[in-house]
């Protein structure tokens, strides 16, 4: 408990004593003015759903499908326009300063085609040019993902809209709306990308963890093909006293990290786990161990 | 290469030295320890370097 206190003090202190970090949102007292000052649009669609006039269920949804449409066919142009920018300047821009950075000069950074920047680059010295192209190419694969990443983030937002699409404002209110729209912004943008690569490597890291949990506790069991796998690794009978063969012992483990099931399983638990006989087997053929 | 924590349980005495052995014989070499169940059984527990521990439990108040 104490440690909580301490941990609790010290991100206080160390927080505030950060210069200019802000640690909390705007506050205002005046709601209506605000909301027309950060967002007349919706402001205003609000007023058309809540105002004096009364609208009923089926119009207030109306509104709100217009709002949403209208919002989601700017951040489509505007997102179309911002990925073809990446794609067609980003990279060449960023060879270009890697040129500069190697000190190739001003000429190789004015040229505007690719192939040029490389002949110029290969003047001023090959490995540095070699350096400088092998960085845009790096970057032009990263950047290739972060786009990957940001179209497969705002599919999977679509599809969530477009499920809620007919709800009513009951069940689908103007605010779950407009949240719902700006993670489909924020989708397409390389924050959002490089959170959502994050957030995909958290999940498959996890997966990893959750496939070998259930092997983590074996219970003893012995058969034929793990006395055989045994024996391939502890010549001729597989006792304690008879020695490693690290030759033998290294196919066992390339072919056991070669299973995604398994992978990274300690061949100890893989010998005595009765539930692995199959692949034991399957390890016995293909290895293979006489 | 196997990280982590792994046990294997209901051992009987005279195949103890075998999974040992075993566990030795991977890459890296973990930490072995040994302890007898109640019913007279074996637990051989390897603790190999490196993440993956499932042990370790979340305590709030730690």
């Amino acid at each position: 408990m104490k440690k909580g206190w301490l941990l609790a003090l010290i991100v206080t202190f160390g927080l505030g004593g950060c210069a200019g970090l802000t640690q909390f949102p705007e506050v205002t007292n005046d709601y209506g003015k605000a909301l027309r000052d950060l967002d007349a649009d919706y402001a205003t669609t609000l007023d058309r759903i809540y105002g004096k006039n009364g609208v009923t269920a089926a119009q207030a949804k109306q509104i709100r499908s217009e709002m949403m449409e209208r919002r989601m066919a700017v951040i489509d142009a505007n997102f179309k326009e911002f990925q073809a920018g990446l794609v067609k300047e980003n990279v060449r821009a960023e060879f270009g300063l890697a040129l500069v950075g190697i000190g190739v000069g001003a000429a190789g950074s004015q040229v505007a085609e690719t192939a040029s920047q490389i002949l110029s680059a290969v003047s001023g010295g090959l490995a540095g040019a070699q350096a400088a192209y092998g960085k845009a190419v790096l970057y032009d694969k990263a950047m290739s993902a972060l786009i990957a990443q940001m179209q497969a983030g705002r599919k999977a937002l679509a599809v969530k809209i477009f499920e809620r699409w007919n709800l009513g404002l009951d069940q689908y209110p103007m605010w779950m709306a407009r949240t719902d729209l700006e993670a489909y912004y924020f989708a397409g943008s390389l924050p959002g990308a490089i959170l959502g690569t994050a957030a995909d490597a958290k999940v498959k890291n996890d997966d990893a963890e959750d496939r070998l949990a259930k092997f983590r506790v074996t219970k003893f069991s012995e058969d034929m093909t793990g006395n055989k796998i045994q024996a391939f690794i502890r010549p001729p009978d597989g006792k304690p006293t008879d020695t490693l063969n690290t030759v033998n012992r290294d196919k066992v483990r390339k072919w056991i990290d070669e299973q995604s099931t398994i992978k990274d399983l300690p061949i100890a638990n893989f010998i005595s786990n009765a539930g692995l006989q199959e692949l034991r087997e399957r390890a016995i053929r293909e290895i293979p161990i006489p | 290469m196997p990280t982590g924590v792994y046990k294997i349980t209901d051992i009987p005495e005279d195949k103890v030295a075998t999974v040992v052995a075993n566990f030795e014989a991977d890459v890296p070499t973990p930490a072995i320890a040994k302890s007898k169940q109640t019913n007279g059984l074996w637990t051989v527990k390897a603790t190999f370097p490196g993440a993956g521990e499932t042990e370790k439990k979340f305590d709030p108040n730690a």
